[in-house]
């Protein structure tokens, strides 16, 4: 049973009837018409219509990957599936429910998660949040509702991290965003089980754009898991999310990642962190699924003290391109750091690494290491590393290393010798090369991450 | 600096059997086989230098890109060929004395045949003219089968040029080892690029360039690899170190991989710190002052990559300048 989700169902569903979507393809009119149908504030939709007017602007990345047949002309920008939002899934659509059941999703929240939301195609279907913590005053909503709950604090810190002029896919994402989780935790609350949320594409040609605000106040922790997943069609659909963590003096934020969309989504996803004081950022970042990826999760230590981990993998397979990494700016004396990546490439899949460490003038008493390994299972794929430093500090450390190797002949014929095929040993070897990530997943998500792995590899 | 005139006097190698120092014109008279090959990519006043099938110069031969007068320019361009299991020692001084309207050089193609051997000193001493800034060299160098390249590059005076260096390593079993080090003060601006292109079986490249960088100087050094499909069995080493001691100073540093094939052995790294203060704890506690014990740690981070210097006759001169240099940082 697949209890995180992850491990999807790529098969076509039965396809549902939208209560309400907006025409293929972009203009004011269908950012307005998002606007208004979630009712949203006058400063927001100057937001995206300005968001919009940026985008159009801003030229195509011109680095990278090959995102020349996106069409932005042939997509629903917004697609919603029901009226209500419910805390029981009794209230949801029965076809919907199944897909999560199917996922697994309900198992995992009756077992080991804090809180759960799920997003179905543009808007937020489930979400629950266990007693205990909202007694204690933690927040989590889906990311509409924290605007209209909390109109104040959504605008202070809502594109404070990421503004729309940061790139062309966080101003897309600024001017149709929808969904996504908000997210507070108040002072001193250590949230010890994940909360989790789980977004799912039925529809083709179609975009989601959720947006996530997490915000760790003072000496407070949380772990946040999000997994993604889509049936295959001919037609390419677009994932472009936007990620802004706040992570607070003290705070501890630990944002995992298990992205396996199907190989027609094109998945261009910024994400980015603000550490403070004293405070632990970590993005454990996996890889699995998506035509194409572009991703490079971020943190920004802006005060003494504060560290960051970046832990990264990426499996590029047949027709995919992975193109992950991530960026760490120390812009404080005293932060540290530490970057690890791996990733696999086999069948002709491609996997790029693009990766930066930046000590600002100024942040003494630097620590950073930055490593990447890449694996390449055949003659046919292809491993590309583009790591960068920048240092403008003279106290600062930092160190990169980087590998790009076959799989260790002596390895496998030693595990062969022990009676496993060929295949198994392969499997073996590279949930070995993973572990850095595994064993920073919760229990659960670490065997499905393995099981995952060796049907990959073992082909079946 | 040692005279480089004199140099050429006493080596030159256009006064051996075979050897043909001439412009491209006057070189394709002489061996019309390279007509075609030549003519669709260089000007005929191409400066070229021949060394014939199996011949050895251990004597180093230098080039001496000098822009003293306008006039004593003859070419932007150089063309250095190696013949079929020859040895050529070569080092290219890049001097330039006079601000001119325009820059001395702008490449130099060596062409490295099946079995040839090339030992090869880079050495710039390009001071600070504002015209020069953003100007571009390159270097390339092009490896058949067995063919070996020695580079060094040492830089110690640039101002603000463009030092690309590419290696195409052709056939099998080619090699480039490329070792050097930089070191910039004040307000020196470096860019280094180098690109190693591996496109045939049993290829190997090794690359160690480290440096210093102090007062207010900006480094940027970015190195790349590209395997081809073809280049099975091929070994990759990389290393960057650079030692940082300016309070303003910039290092950037990129070392990147493209990999388009398994059977591959492909290492890179980089590293970017200060003196370890541990060191500098240990020799301050054996009654040395910061500065002495400073100067011993930063002396001992080039003693290992001077020593491969050792087959150049212009070591002395480069230790002579490198200490002058590291008296200004210390």
């Amino acid at each position: 049973m697949d209890i995180a989700g992850f491990c999807m169902d790529k098969k076509k569903c039965d396809l549902l009837e939208y209560i309400y979507k907006t025409q293929k393809g972009l203009s004011s009119h269908v950012v307005c018409q998002i606007s208004e149908k979630k009712n949203e504030p006058g400063w927001m939709t100057d937001f995206r219509l300005k968001a919009l007017t940026l985008f159009e602007s801003l030229p195509m990345p011109k680095w990278g990957c090959d995102i020349s047949s996106l069409d932005p002309s042939d997509i629903h920008f917004y697609l919603k599936p029901t009226e209500q939002q419910g805390n029981s899934w009794d209230t949801i659509p029965p076809k919907i429910k199944k897909t999560f059941e199917k996922l697994g999703i309900l198992e995992a929240e009756h077992r080991f998660l804090a809180g759960l939301a799920t997003q179905y195609e543009s808007e937020v279907i489930y979400k629950s949040l266990m007693e205990k913590w909202k007694n204690k005053g933690v927040i989590f909503l889906d990311t509409g509702e924290g605007l209209r709950q909390y109109p104040e604090l959504f605008k202070r810190y809502f594109a404070s991290v990421i503004p729309p002029s940061d790139n062309k896919f966080a101003a897309l994402n600024s001017a149709v965003w929808s969904g996504g989780s908000f997210i507070i935790v108040p002072k001193g609350v250590h949230i010890d089980m994940p909360l989790q949320a789980y977004f799912r594409i039925d529809a083709s040609s179609f975009g989601q754009f959720e947006r996530t605000l997490i915000i760790a106040q003072e000496g407070s922790s949380i772990e946040y898991v999000e997994g993604c997943s889509a049936p295959v069609y001919k037609k390419n659909s677009l994932h472009s999310a936007v990620v802004e963590v706040i992570a607070l003096s003290g705070s501890k934020v630990r944002y995992t990642t298990i992205q396996n969309w199907s190989d027609n989504i094109y998945n261009l996803v910024t994400k980015r962190a603000f550490a403070y004081k004293d405070a632990q950022v970590e993005w454990i970042d996996g890889n699995f699924g998506s035509k194409v990826t572009m991703k490079y999760p971020s943190i920004v230590l802006k005060e003494s003290g504060a560290k960051a981990q970046i832990i990264s993998i990426s499996v590029a397979k047949a027709g995919q391109h992975q193109d992950a990494g991530g960026k760490i700016i120390h812009e404080a004396p005293h932060t540290s750091s530490n970057f690890i990546s791996k990733s696999i490439s086999q069948d002709g899949g491609r996997s790029s690494f693009r990766g930066l460490v930046k000590v600002a003038d100024g942040a003494k008493d630097v620590k950073a290491s930055m490593n990447c390994d890449a694996l390449l299972l055949d003659s046919i794929s292809r491993s590309d590393t583009y790591p960068t430093i920048i240092v403008k500090e003279k106290s600062a450390d930092v160190g990169h290393e980087a590998s790009v190797s076959k799989l260790d002949d002596e390895q496998l014929f030693y595990i062969q010798s022990r009676g496993l095929s060929h295949q198994k040993a392969k499997a073996l070897v590279v949930n070995g090369f993973i572990d850095a990530f595994v064993s920073k997943l919760p229990m659960e998500y670490a065997v499905e991450i393995n099981r995952l792995i060796a049907s990959d590899i073992e082909g079946f | 600096m040692k005279d480089i005139a004199r140099v050429k006097k006493e080596n030159n190698p256009g006064k051996r059997p075979g050897v043909v120092v001439s412009a491209l014109q006057d070189f394709i008279l002489r061996y019309p086989d390279y007509a075609d090959f030549f003519k669709k990519k260089y000007a005929q006043t191409t400066t070229i230098l021949f060394v014939p099938k199996g011949m050895r110069i251990e004597e180093d031969v230098a080039f001496h890109l000098l822009e003293q007068k306008k006039d004593r320019i003859y070419s932007r361009k150089i063309i250095i060929i190696a013949e079929e299991y020859s040895h050529l020692k070569t080092c290219v001084t890049l001097i330039v004395e006079t601000v001119a309207s325009h820059w001395p050089i702008e490449s130099i193609d060596f062409f490295i045949r099946t079995g040839a051997q090339l030992d090869f000193l880079y050495d710039d001493q390009v001071p600070l003219f504002s015209n020069r800034v953003g100007e571009r060299f390159l270097i390339s160098f092009y490896l058949e089968s067995r063919a070996c390249v020695n580079c060094y590059v040492s830089i110690l005076d640039d101002i603000a040029i463009q030092n690309n260096f590419e290696f195409f390593l052709l056939g099998s079993h080619a090699k480039a080892n490329i070792e050097g080090f930089y070191l910039m003060a004040d307000c020196q601006q470096l860019q280094l690029r180098v690109a190693l292109h591996h496109e045939a079986r049993y290829t190997e490249s090794r690359l160690a360039i480290n440096g210093i960088v102090a007062g207010n100087a900006d480094v940027f050094f970015k190195g790349a690899v590209f395997v081809s499909k073809e280049a099975q069995c091929c070994r990759v080493a990389q290393k960057n170190k650079t030692l940082l001691v300016g309070d303003t100073a910039t290092v950037s540093s990129s070392p990147a991989l493209e990999i388009l094939n398994n059977d591959v052995c492909c290492q890179h790294g980089s590293a970017v710190g200060n003196l370890d203060e541990n060191h500098l704890f240990y020799l301050q506690a054996r009654g040395m002052s910061e500065a002495q014990a400073k100067k011993i740690l930063i002396e001992g981070f080039f003693d290992f990559l001077l020593k491969t210097l050792d087959n150049h006759g212009l070591k002395e001169d480069l230790l002579r300048r490198l200490k002058v240099k590291m008296r200004q940082i210390l």
